[in-house]
């Protein structure tokens, strides 16, 4: 069965996303992909896709979808109010649209991005092996822009395979004003004395309204390092804290390039990396130092947990 | 470390020649390793990036030298690339000739004399970092950021001068403006630059540098 959807509002950031684009960092194609990874991953088991699957990742507003076919849908992520033709409907859970109703995603109240999954194998192209939509270059996912009104998505769905699923409660995110994020030491971790590395560690950061797909920029105390000395331009990879001249810090997101020349003081662990994503203004973030050890350990016990999920994988 | 999933490999000496990132990358791409998903050079190190754990990294590092004991050297070699550029399109003439004490012609002169490598590739897609610039034009970079660079540019920055793929805000200095294009996202590879090739400049005049263009279809 065909499906197509219409925007009838796309948002503020609306775009088309998936778990990334990898292996061509070295033309210095940044990694792109879903800025939450826990909750894309969620949504796509809702609708029965696999975790490979494109999302619509929406940002701090919502928007209206027009649905010109049945469909089967999810949405996950930030705390948001969501309508079926007027009628509230509930998140993490599967729900079904019928022809011509109308979706609406509203303001979200708590967290930063929400994703809608639809059923099916959507009619985008991959560019580079992925869906995701790479907005510094214009390329990838629709027409490598965000969505806006008018644009229509099409999609083949097999009705046989829908489901009927609900987020287990345990899995569900949080969404804390005050949160504590877990790092490990970047390659550059001891460019910060000792006393520096404590207030680091100590220090309360808000988020800049600067911040972006890019990067998250953090306020609060400076550290200001004594070598003035340049660094030359080294790999990073999203998570990286990257520490600027300015003092202030500021965490690489999915649409970072692929190589920078501030000092790599620290990098967000892969298990605590989509809570950032969710982050914004309001919060408050303070960075927990692990070991790498331990980082791997909460990788591993993560994707135990997520394996339970049981990913039908439609070929 | 660089994460859970990654692994960076230094030379013990810091400043080591380009070329042997540039070998040591190339070499590693051949090796075929298991579950690296991205081999990334910079000026003084390599990223390999897993999709994988990377849990034990002398075990990796015992996986990467085994398998690079069998790969032949000899079959590497870097390509040349001859690029084309009007610098009657250089934006920044000004600023350069002050800060070099040059004329412009003397400034073109000595940036087609040089034969650069391809640092690197990064900033935005397909922007290339060429080292090798006369240090007689090396040039700081412009203190307040153009908001945009048209695709092409051609510009210096410190030591290194280096092209805009795309367009994009950037503070380089701007000297000129090739018809080519080194990133399309429709290709696989997207370029058919990659670091550690060579690049050679030669000048063109601004009505061939449209007509190249135009024939490029951009």
């Amino acid at each position: 069965m065909k499906g197509e959807l219409e925007v009838l509002s796309g948002g503020l950031i609306t775009t088309v996303q998936d778990h990334g684009r990898h292996g061509y960092r070295k033309y210095g194609v940044p990694v792109s992909g879903v800025m939450d990874d826990h909750s894309c991953r969620l949504v796509n088991w809702l609708v029965g896709n696999s975790q490979h699957s494109p999302v619509i990742e929406l940002t701090l507003v919502g928007g209206m979808f027009k649905f010109h076919s049945d469909a089967v849908v999810g949405i996950s992520g930030a705390e948001v109010e969501v309508r079926v033709d007027k009628k509230s409907v509930a998140l993490n859970k599967t729900i079904r649209i019928k022809k011509s109703e109308i979706l609406e995603i509203g303001r979200i109240t708590a967290g930063c991005r929400v994703y809608l999954a639809i059923a099916g194998d959507w009619d985008i192209e991959q560019v580079m092996g992925s869906y995701s939509t790479c907005l510094a270059a214009k390329f990838g996912g629709f027409q490598g822009r965000p969505l806006k009104k008018g644009d229509r998505i099409r999609w083949q769905c097999d009705q046989q395979k829908a489901v009927e699923r609900m987020v287990p409660k345990k899995l569900l995110p949080y969404f804390s004003t005050r949160q504590t994020i877990r790092i490990i030491g970047g390659p550059e971790w001891d460019v910060m004395s000792k006393k520096q590395k404590t207030v680091f560690l100590e220090t309360d950061f808000s988020i800049s309204s600067q911040s972006n797909r890019m990067g998250i920029r953090l306020e609060g105390t400076f550290t200001k390092l004594k070598s003035r000395e340049e660094m030359v331009s080294s790999p990073v990879v999203p998570g990286i804290v990257q520490l600027p001249s300015s003092g202030l810090p500021i965490i690489l997101m999915k649409d970072a390039q692929s190589v920078g020349g501030y000092p790599r003081i620290a990098k967000v662990i892969d298990a605590d990396l989509w809570r950032l994503g969710q982050i914004w203004t309001n919060n408050t973030i303070r960075f927990e130092h692990v070991s790498l050890k331990k980082a791997q350990e909460l990788s591993k016990n993560y994707d135990e947990l997520m394996s339970k999920l049981n990913f039908i994988n439609l070929i | 470390m660089l994460g859970e999933r990654a692994l960076l490999i230094k030379p013990e000496e810091n400043n080591v020649e380009l070329s042997l990132i540039h070998l040591g990358t190339e070499v590693l791409e051949k090796a075929g390793l298991h579950q690296v998903t991205d081999i990334i050079p910079a000026y003084n190190s390599i990223a390999l990036i897993y999709d994988r754990l990377t849990e034990d990294p002398d075990k990796e590092v015992e996986e990467i030298q085994s398998k690079l004991k069998k790969i032949s050297t000899s079959e590497i070699s870097p390509q040349i690339h001859k690029v084309p550029v009007s610098y009657e399109l250089g934006l920044d003439w000004e600023g350069v000739e002050k800060h070099t004490g040059l004329k412009r012609k003397e400034v073109i002169k000595k940036h087609m004399n040089s034969n650069y490598t391809v640092a690197m590739m990064g900033f935005i897609p397909g922007f290339l970092y060429l080292s090798g610039l006369d240090e007689k034009i090396s040039c700081p970079r412009k203190a307040e950021p153009r908001t945009k660079i048209p695709a092409g540019s051609v510009g210096i920055a410190g030591n290194q001068t280096g092209v805009y793929s795309l367009e994009s805000p950037g503070g380089w200095q701007i000297i000129g403006r090739t018809p080519n294009s080194f990133f399309d996202p429709k290709m696989d590879p997207p370029s058919e630059v990659k670091p550690g090739d060579k690049i050679e400049f030669y000048s063109i005049s601004e009505p061939e540098f449209k007509k190249l263009r135009t024939e490029e279809g951009l």
